[in-house]
């Protein structure tokens, strides 16, 4: 059967497709929020009711070694955060320096260019060795 | 005092502390490697700071794992972030500390929806960042707190 584009069918189907969309967006909104406010409201409960000698016994169980290992991973994570932000404020602030740089040199190129074109010197209006070759002379002879 | 006396000096300190990882063996050791490479404004300034931290080293009977962080903090930070700036030096990362990294950094991403796209991005860049300590690693550029 040959399908017709403005049949009242397809219209139907079309905004099913919409409303199906929209309530897909709306209930993986509603997921999102969900999770935050039960995770917003759960967190602080559980945090303050795990007694204080709980956490010193946790950390009693660990060994020597694991205990360092978490000081070092926590001291090597924040170094390394920092490092990581100078990094990326270095790349954006050189590459701004860069872009700027780069635009600078262009303009002096066309200033130059411009310069040489308006000179009296420069092959357009005609250089002495311009004048000089059989190509100049050509017309007048 | 020389340079070679302080390397000296460490290396005896090294032989008869007992966790010898508490003095920031490997750290202090590429201080010294790259010293020959700073400018003689810096040079006096760390060589100061590491005969300090030396000496505050021997002057503890053992030194403990918080006394280790302290002298971390009050003579080699100050040091490595001057290397930092003119020899390209690192804080050492291991990969369980890019993992919790990714973990860190992976949760609120998985809260707020975020496309899986942004989740690559993430495994590229921390791994682009290993890649990068590693070769500072082999060039003898990286510090770190018992390293």
């Amino acid at each position: 059967m040959e399908k017709s584009n403005n049949s009242p069918n397809d219209k139907s189907c079309i905004t099913n497709r919409n409303f199906f969309t929209q309530w897909k967006k709306a209930d993986e909104e509603w997921h999102t929020l969900s999770l935050t406010l039960v995770g917003s409201m759960v967190t602080p409960i559980v945090i303050s009711a795990i007694p204080v000698a709980s956490i010193s016994a946790g950390y009693a169980t660990l060994s020597t070694e694991a205990f360092e290992a978490s000081i070092v991973t926590h001291y090597e994570i924040n170094l390394g955060l920092n490092y990581l932000r100078k990094k990326a404020l270095e790349g954006v602030i050189g590459g701004a320096v860069a872009a700027l740089g780069k635009d600078a040199m262009y303009s002096s190129t066309l200033w130059k260019m411009s310069g040489q074109a308006s000179t009296p010197s420069s092959p357009i209006n005609g250089s002495d060795s311009f004048k000089n070759s059989s190509r100049y002379n050509e017309g007048s002879q | 005092m020389t340079l070679l006396d302080l390397e000296n000096r460490f290396d005896k300190l090294l032989a008869s502390h007992p966790r010898s990882k508490y003095l920031n063996p490997r750290t202090v050791k590429n201080f010294i490697y790259h010293f020959n490479s700073l400018g003689a404004n810096e040079k006096e300034f760390i060589f100061n700071q590491l005969n300090g931290y030396l000496h505050e080293a021997e002057e503890a009977d053992v030194l403990t794992r918080n006394e280790c962080a302290d002298l971390f903090n009050s003579y080699l930070l100050p040091v490595s972030k001057i290397y930092e700036r003119d020899l390209g030096f690192a804080p050492k990362i291991n990969l369980l500390s890019i993992l919790v990294l990714f973990v860190g950094a992976g949760v609120p991403l998985f809260l707020l929806n975020a496309p899986a796209i942004v989740f690559y991005l993430l495994v590229v860049v921390l791994l682009l960042y290993y890649i990068h300590i590693f070769s500072k690693r082999t060039q003898r550029k990286v510090y770190g707190l018992m390293f």
